[in-house]
């Protein structure tokens, strides 16, 4: 092998004077097939978004050296030229187009067989249909290109990104955690494909799935706190050593204290079954109780349902939904949250920035918005004194770090943003506290924190459900775990002496590997 | 005493200006004096009169009511575009209740049922359009548009397309009529006292930010004292001056101390985060664009007894200067963002231009282009603060 295809060197990237990367050196050779390894918060998505252009040249420190070249990318649309493509978890593609147009959407529309830069060029529909499926054949993949991207499963949908990779000459493809939302079998054909490719490009899989890894890499590059630790032959390593330069540390999350639950069941979930609006099953005959002080955990892979169950008892999730909810002894057949909430029965969503906050209002607004009924005066006039004190004591309770309670939420780091969501449910002192992944996108010290007030919480004879993609999140907090896989109930396991591998086992369906 | 004394010390150390949480009201407080300024010159003195400043606040009632409406419905990211039609409509059947069902000879209580009537059919119109939004969820701007010429058509109807007039004296009395200069004074100057004390208290016991009464005490002295400089040489408060103010007031309290004032900014801020943080959003909304429509009734009458009666044209365009006067004054579109107090200065704006034009006899056709450069101005520079 002679020179690097990529080499990254002394990058380094800082948001508000913390590093995200810091003088990360690698490089990758033609032909190969990287694993990049790392935990959340370890940097890779911020080198992903370096190496696409989102965060463009000048804007972090060292070079990125692609093809002998020195990159200087000023956009994404730069990016997708420059030979390196990016597959993301979540597809950018266009679901109301079909595969054909989405192949040669972004760049120009093929005229009379050949691309034409014109504006108001005729499109030629029949030359574009039979161009992606010459395109598809070639690359064997059987994907139909006049089909509608939305018809698509997901598995195809990433063939598709593949291909327009390679169609826009690709000669870098990285693909972020590309099974994630796939079947067993999707993932077999997945990495048919991609050995099959390796002849044309050169692959850097990013993923938390060792097994995969080690199936398909020739070397694996972790990086850990924004810097690149290690890079390690597949042949002289094992999962342990990357696992051990992974994490890098003793896992410092506190060991959890077995203890039984011996309180009656406050929420019962009997026969749940849930069709959304395209008459998908997504949630297929489940049943479960949690008991008051219980945290009840809830794991699958993605696209399991394991969010979609809790938006179903609470009934916000889109839909059919058949089966019985009891709640304290008596049926219950809750709308909205808002009538949840009568019951004092709450839900921390997953997406924080979308459905949880009030980005541009402050902590104050944000942590008091669903109570306000506390600080009522007389009749019904805010009592904002009252409010202020208050406020003052739930951040303190929850340590928010911020300047004043009058702080835009917009500007506190991810685990700070978090706490101000749980504090405005904890305000409520619920019954019955729903957490659908409340440490995403949140920093160690941060989580710990979060892991605190949740059991303390849960201490005070509050029941818990957490559902989570993290099996040492759950493992730590759970006392039962439910595992789903594809809408079903693979079982429910009471966490004494439980490993991740058991979860994974019975989520992944078959004995399936490591999880980091 | 002592201790009185050292808390004010104390509190004076704090009192280091930030010019920051300023900004948004500094640029229109100088766009009004440096119009007012330009306009008294250039109308050789005759701007800057209690007479005409008295006739401006007049003129601006109208607007002032609607705006007021319309910063609830833009906070929760929605639109009316109805309000100029429901303006006519409701004007039109007051003026109609009077004229044709003779509600005029009844003194004192036709004109209150007249008035009632014009806020009963605005509210009607209003909660059509809310219940459309809330409910079917249906786009803000589609429903009041059809609302928007239903209203229009209703009105054509009701008045078989003719002018309706002359209204009862009493109901007329609302538009011309002023609350004696004497009582104006006394009113004004206990307003000033009372909220001056407040303030001091708040100031004391720290229980707002300083910023926040600095800016409610040089608005207050503003309202009071040129409402005392101006009515009290000039015949006094107008009643309808009083009303749409009162309006004015009633807003800010609402969007500060109520529930429902929080719940106007959770809408309009993340929609989605309001629903799982359980706001009632559906209820919260159907009643933000009832009040609206009230509140475009309550202008109706109000513009009706400005005219002496009702035409089937009136209104037309008011929608457009009540969303300007609210995007002038710092509300964003998008929701979530913006105060009553910051619509009053949009309306003030508005109100100069169009009094300020045409004392220095600028035709009214050029007026409305003036009109439209402003309002893409207001916004562009709404967008640039925000960029930084």
């Amino acid at each position: 092998m002679s020179s690097p295809l990529l080499s990254i060197l002394k990058v380094s990237k800082s948001f508000d004077g913390i590093f995200a990367l810091r003088e990360v050196n690698f490089e990758i050779f033609e032909g190969e097939c990287i694993a990049l390894v790392g935990e959340n918060g370890a940097g890779k998505s911020t080198l992903m978004k370096i190496l696409s252009g989102v965060w463009p040249f000048g804007k972090y420190g060292g070079e990125v050296h692609f093809n002998g070249k020195k990159l200087a990318l000023k956009s994404p649309v730069e990016g997708r030229k420059s030979g390196i493509s990016i597959i993301h978890q979540e597809l950018c593609l266009f679901p109301k187009l079909s595969v054909a147009e989405n192949l040669f959407l972004t760049e120009s529309y093929p005229y009379d067989g050949a691309p034409s830069d014109k504006l108001f060029d005729r499109v030629r529909w029949d030359s574009i249909y039979e161009r992606a499926q010459a395109l598809m054949n070639d690359l064997g993949f059987e994907v139909d290109a006049r089909a509608k991207v939305e018809d698509l499963s997901v598995a195809k949908r990433q063939l598709v990104e593949i291909a327009r990779a390679f169609h826009h000459k690709a000669r870098l493809l990285i693909l972020d955690e590309p099974t994630s939302a796939l079947s067993q079998t999707e993932v077999r054909h997945l990495f048919q494909v991609i050995q099959r490719m390796r002849r044309k490009m050169t692959f850097i899989y990013i993923s938390h799935k060792l097994d995969e890894v080690f199936e398909l890499a020739d070397r694996i590059i972790v990086l850990r706190d924004g810097q690149a630790v290690k890079s390690l032959n597949k042949s002289e390593t094992n999962p342990d050593e990357v696992i051990r330069e992974m994490v890098g540390r003793p896992i410092k999350l506190t060991e959890r204290v077995e203890k039984t639950i011996e309180g009656d069941s406050v929420l019962s979930v009997k026969n749940l079954s849930h069709f959304d609006p395209n008459g998908k099953h997504v949630l297929n005959n489940i049943s479960f109780q949690v008991k008051a002080g219980e945290i009840y955990g809830v794991s699958g892979l993605m696209g399991s349902g394991r969010s979609e169950l809790l938006r179903s008892v609470l009934g916000i999730h889109p839909g059919v939904r058949t089966g019985e909810i009891t709640f304290q002894g008596k049926k219950v057949e809750w709308q909205s949250l808002n009538d949840a909430m009568k019951d004092k029965v709450t839900f921390v969503p997953e997406d924080r920035k979308k459905d949880g906050l009030f980005l541009e209002h402050g902590i104050d607004f944000n942590l008091t918005i669903s109570t306000l009924e506390q600080n009522l005066s007389g009749v019904g006039v805010l009592n904002l004194s009252q409010e202020k004190e208050r406020v003052t004591e739930l951040i303190q309770h929850l340590g928010v770090k911020c300047s004043s309670p009058k702080n835009a939420v917009k500007v506190l780091s991810g685990g700070n943003q978090q706490k101000v969501l749980l504090g405005k449910v904890i305000a409520l002192s619920p019954k019955v506290l729903m957490l659908d992944e409340p440490t995403r996108g949140v920093d160690i010290g941060a989580k710990e924190e979060i892991y605190e007030i949740i059991r303390q919480q849960a201490a005070r004879g509050m029941s818990v459900i957490l559902v989570s993609s993290e099996l040492p999140e759950l493992l730590t907090l759970s006392d039962r775990i439910l595992v789903l896989r594809e809408g079903k109930a693979m079982g429910e396991l009471v966490n004494h002496h439980l490993t991740q591998e058991k979860i994974m086992g019975l989520a992944a369906g078959g004995n399936h590997g490591s999880f980091a | 005493m002592e201790a009185l004394l050292e808390r004010v010390r104390m509190n004076q150390k704090n009192l280091k200006i930030d010019w920051r949480s300023y900004r948004k009201e500094i640029i229109p407080i100088a766009v009004i004096i440096l119009c007012a300024v330009v306009f008294d010159a250039w109308s050789g003195g005759s701007f800057l009169t209690p007479r005409n400043l008295s006739n401006l606040s007049r003129q601006i009632c109208v607007n002032l009511t609607l705006a007021v409406g319309m910063t609830l419905v833009i906070l929760t990211s929605g639109i009316d575009l109805s309000v100029g039609s429901v303006l006519a409509l409701s004007g039109m059947a007051a003026a109609i209740s009077q004229v044709h069902w003779q509600w005029a000879q009844m003194g004192m209580t036709g004109a209150l049922l007249s008035f009632g009537l014009a806020i009963l059919v605005g509210g009607l119109s209003g909660a059509t359009t809310g219940l459309a939004v809330s409910r079917l969820k249906i786009t803000p701007f589609i429903v009041s548009l059809g609302m928007m010429v239903i209203a229009r058509g209703l009105t054509l109807i009701i008045s078989s397309a003719q002018a309706v007039a002359p209204l009862g004296e009493t109901l007329g009395r609302l538009s011309s009529d002023y609350l004696s200069p004497e009582s104006s004074l006394m009113l004004l100057s206990l307003v000033g006292v009372g909220v001056g004390m407040l303030l001091i208290r708040q100031w004391l016991k720290k229980s707002a930010p300083v910023s926040e009464i600095v800016k409610t005490f040089l608005a207050t002295l503003a309202l009071c004292g040129g409402g005392i400089g101006i009515f009290c040489n000039y015949r006094g408060i107008p009643y309808m001056v009083f009303i749409s103010v009162m309006c004015a007031l009633s807003g800010m309290f609402v969007l500060k101390y109520t529930r429902f004032g929080r719940f106007i900014y959770a809408i309009g801020g993340n929609r989605e985060a309001a629903e799982l943080s359980g706001v009632p959003v559906v209820k919260t909304l159907w009643f933000t664009y009832f009040l609206m429509g009230a509140l475009a009734g309550l202008a109706g009458v109000m513009d009706t007894a400005r005219v002496n009666g009702a035409v089937p044209s009136a209104g037309e365009l008011g929608e457009l200067d009540a969303i300007a006067a609210v995007v002038i004054g710092g509300t964003s579109l998008m929701g979530g963002i913006g105060t009553i107090g910051g619509t009053v200065l949009g309306v003030l704006i508005m109100g100069i231009l169009n009094n300020g034009m045409s004392l220095v006899g600028v035709s009214e056709h050029y007026q409305k282009v003036f009109k439209g450069i402003v309002i893409i101005l207001a916004v562009y520079l709404d967008l640039r603060s925000k960029k930084k």
